[in-house]
């Protein structure tokens, strides 16, 4: 072991200890903003208080979070590599089972998550994580032929939530400021923003993975 | 002091071991995934009282996500400057 790596782990030990010590000298948490935010959850379309924090309270940073990623997509995108990649092979009963029962089953769960997040854990985000994943394992066993969607449809797919929530702050925009949901029809709103910010982020998370590993090149 | 927030600083502090020993850029990365993971966990665990604190969950959900597009960049950034040597 070098003198430099020694000193490094030296180091990492004495900084744990100064941390623990930090952590057991934290006063306890006072849930301010949680009281805050459950007192007034009933001017809420959403019952569930992430959610709420999440699309309804403070939805610009939940605007601009997805702007990020978007960002993100679009920088991999100009960055895309030429890069020759050969799917694995599977079985013929792996690839049809995965096509016809385990990714309709995704999709199922999927939903079920982000309907279910108006009242318990769950929303746009979790929801696209999963159905990401599905696309992610269905692109790799080449199962649903998501080669074949043209480029065209996959790009705006992409900026479809953002879009979508842009045009919905500006609906708000003529009666109030930026993103101020009009009072009726605010639950239908924010739902249309869960599904479309849902689909683009589960197209983009998996875009992330399957750009990093493919390219059309020979 | 709950295990969550041992486990939290323990991860942070391996994670900045990583970046500091390890001399290829992708375990460099790991290193540092693993130290936002330890971040988020204290995060979480630190605000946890008879219920999660909502705004800490949101603000971690948000942070997941973009570190997520962070390192999916990264590795492309770290890609496209090993095709150009």
């Amino acid at each position: 072991m070098k003198a430099f790596e020694k000193a490094v782990w030296l180091g990492a030990v004495l900084f744990l200890g100064l941390l623990l010590g930090a952590l057991i000298m934290l006063d306890p948490f006072d849930p301010a903003l949680h009281r805050h935010i459950s007192a007034s959850i009933q001017n809420s379309a959403l019952s569930h208080p992430v959610t709420a924090v999440l699309l309804d309270f403070r939805s610009l940073d939940t605007l601009l979070e997805a702007g990020v990623i978007v960002l993100a997509a679009a920088a991999c995108l100009v960055l895309w590599p030429m890069f020759f990649y050969k799917p694995a092979a599977f079985k013929a009963s792996v690839i049809a089972t995965y096509g016809a029962f385990v990714f309709p089953l995704i999709a199922v769960v999927a939903t079920y998550l982000l309907y279910s997040g108006a009242y318990q854990s769950g929303g746009a985000f979790q929801a696209a994580a999963l159905f990401g994943g599905g696309l992610i394992l269905a692109h790799l066993n080449g199962s649903l032929h998501l080669g074949a969607i043209p480029a065209v449809f996959i790009r705006a797919l992409y900026s479809l939530g953002l879009f979508v929530f842009i045009a919905v702050g500006f609906l708000g925009a003529a009666e109030g400021s930026f993103l101020q949901y009009p009072q009726e029809g605010r639950y239908y709103l924010i739902l249309g923003i869960e599904t479309s910010l849902a689909l683009s982020l589960s197209a983009l998370l998996a875009a992330f993975f399957i750009q990093a590993v493919e390219r059309i090149g020979r | 002091m709950s295990i969550y927030l041992v486990t939290g600083a323990v991860l942070f502090v391996l994670g900045l071991v990583a970046v500091l020993l390890r001399d290829a850029f992708v375990h460099k990365l790991i290193g540092i995934n693993i130290f936002i993971s330890g971040v988020f966990l204290i995060f979480i665990a630190g605000s946890y009282g008879q219920s999660a604190d909502s705004v800490a969950t949101a603000l971690v959900l948000t942070g997941l996500v973009v570190s997520l597009g962070a390192s999916a960049f990264s590795l492309m950034l770290y890609r496209s400057l090993l095709k150009s040597r």
